[in-house]
């Protein structure tokens, strides 16, 4: 029974002393609250500041403004709460020393991800093209539908969708058919070697006449490209817009055929010269 | 209450806790006393830090206009790697006057510093593969193998130099399709400048027939090269040898030179212009040959 009394005695004591201790530890625990509360609404500011800012560069589009946003908002909560954790007189050393060694791990984990995420803002700010440009990425050819922060997306023309990683995307050749506005279509075709050619060179910018999509500055040329083994080969060229150039491409052949044929220039078949001999046996 | 009362009030810790009016002043002026003692050895700092800022910031942008002034004198650098090299000093001298400013207002800064460093590492193992094109930009930018405007292969693809940055070079094809090449790609490969030595040789061969006269061809092969207004002469004048007996033609190469910028125009004129002068002139270019050989 001593034993009891004198610890219930010695447990009134200690809650005795309890509002003391609250008073003491009161004003670190204020200015903990008060760093933390402050600091959690200027860094949100700050991010949202962030966001806005960013939007309002041309290069940066929303999602990676929403990007930029929220490493402002994950980097300044971070250095709050070591803040106010070191109002509270807490010694920061093995906490900081834990923070440290999950980064580099998860920089380790996430370095390909991580890498993804800096391709991407890369290609953001550096734009090698924007949705609904004709691209080949990493040697996939196709128009391209999202510019996302880990990965660009393209659709086939023959509607195939491919997700292609910013990193492959940026690692490797980029050929953007769109990027100019304009394009040349070159085609080739075979004459016969006694058909004249002037008149081949004039039926072929015939067929360019009257094709509102075809330009006339810089004007279609024609001119012979190869003398080859059964035909002369003749190259059309012409500038049109980028977005009519597989319309044309497949439009200008019929074209030529007829052209070809009303002008009397021949479209070869494979030649062979056979000589014919005989040996007696 | 006298105002040395109050300093041994501070000097004596918080008073001890008592809910009385009495009791409840007393408190309220301790932490009076206290606010006003830390404010007072809290302003020199605050002003302190503040001038640091100030002072470092005008430091940082003096420092800025006159490495990109510098930069800028420097001819093997170019704008864009002058503005990256100058915002990097002053965005560095910036972050270094900020964390100076902060520990003088006493926050413990080395804790923030060990994490950020760790984040630094992990951004670095996050951008190691644009690190290596910024590498291979710098020393494209200082050993310059091609200009802007000038006719390159890159690695497997051939057009103008449209642009050149510190992460990748944009070329625009003879048919107008932007590529963009890494800078690591253009530097691991040959680079083939077509413009760089400024005149180029059009190597062009033309197949007459073995019954032809060779001495006829070549007259009207360099009669045509001779006639076009591109093609160079003197030292450069065209020249023609047989240069292959092939399987059902006599080879005969014809050699021009002319400006780099004018070889298709003069490879595509002479095609058409010596196939034409054959015509005219009795050579015939052959079809390949095949011989039928009957046993009897």
């Amino acid at each position: 029974m001593d034993f009891v009394s004198s610890l219930t005695e010695n447990l009134a004591e200690r809650l005795e002393t309890l509002p003391n201790l609250l008073i003491e530890f009161a004003p670190s625990i204020l200015l903990a609250l008060a760093i933390l509360i402050i600091g959690r609404s200027i860094i949100r500011r700050l991010s949202n500041a962030t966001v806005k800012a960013s939007a309002r560069v041309k290069t940066i589009d929303e999602t990676l403004a929403r990007f930029f946003g929220s490493v402002v908002l994950f980097v300044g909560t971070l250095a709050v709460i070591i803040a106010s954790l070191s109002a509270l007189n807490i010694n920061l050393a093995f906490l900081t020393t834990i923070v440290a060694s999950l980064f580099i791990a998860l920089g380790f984990a996430l370095q390909d991800t991580l890498g993804d995420v800096a391709s991407g803002i890369v290609l953001a700010v550096f734009r090698p093209y924007r949705v609904g440009d004709e691209v080949q990425l990493n040697d996939e050819k196709g128009v391209v539908t999202d510019l996302g922060v880990f990965a660009t997306r393209l659709t086939t023309r023959d509607n195939i969708e491919l997700v292609i990683s910013n990193s492959d995307a940026l690692g490797n050749t980029i050929k953007n058919y769109y990027a100019f506005g304009d394009r040349r279509l070159d085609m080739d075709f075979g004459i016969a070697y006694d058909a004249n050619i002037g008149r081949a060179m004039k039926a072929l910018l015939s067929v360019t006449a009257g094709d509102d999509r075809i330009q006339t500055d810089p004007a279609p040329e024609a001119m012979v490209v190869e003398l080859g083994d059964s035909a002369v080969i003749l190259q059309l060229r012409l500038w049109c817009d980028a977005d009519d150039y597989r319309k044309i491409e497949m439009d200008i052949s019929e074209r030529v055929k007829a052209a070809f044929d009303s002008a009397g220039v021949e479209i070869p078949y494979e030649h062979n010269t056979i000589i014919k001999r005989t040996i007696n046996a | 209450m006298p105002e040395d009362e109050i300093e041994t009030a501070v000097g004596n810790g918080p008073p001890p806790f008592d809910l009385t009016s009495e009791g409840l002043t007393e408190t309220a002026n301790y932490y009076g006393q206290v606010a006003i003692d830390t404010s007072i050895t809290f302003a020199p700092r605050l002003i302190a830090a503040g001038l640091v800022l100030w002072i470092g910031s005008w430091i940082a942008g003096r420092v800025y206009r006159s490495v990109r002034k510098r930069t800028d004198k420097i001819k093997s650098i170019d704008t864009t790697l002058g503005a990256f090299i100058s915002n990097a000093v002053r965005y560095a001298i910036i972050g270094a006057v900020f964390l100076f400013a902060v520990s003088i207002l006493g926050v413990e800064i080395a804790s923030i510093f060990v994490v950020f460093s760790a984040m630094t590492l992990a951004i670095g193992l996050a951008l190691q593969g644009s690190m290596s094109n910024v590498a291979a930009g710098f020393l494209l930018i200082i050993l310059r193998p091609y200009k802007i405007g000038d006719y390159v292969e890159l690695n497997g693809e051939e057009g103008h130099v449209e642009d050149l940055n510190i992460f990748q070079t944009t070329l625009r094809t003879l048919d107008n399709i932007k590529v963009i090449l890494t800078n690591n790609d253009v530097r691991a490969a040959t680079i083939r400048n077509y413009s760089s030595l400024g005149i180029r040789r059009c190597d062009i061969d033309f197949g007459i027939d073995y019954g032809d006269d060779i001495g006829v061809a070549m007259q009207i092969i360099e009669r045509e090269a001779a006639a076009h207004k591109l093609v160079l002469d003197g030292e450069y004048k065209p020249w023609t040898r047989v240069s292959c007996l092939n399987d059902s033609s006599v080879d005969i190469q014809l050699r021009v030179w002319c400006e780099s910028e004018d070889y298709w125009d003069v490879r595509f004129d002479l095609l058409r212009a010596v196939k034409e002068g054959f015509d005219a002139g009795g050579i015939s270019i052959p079809f390949p040959h095949v011989v039928e050989i009957e046993k009897v």
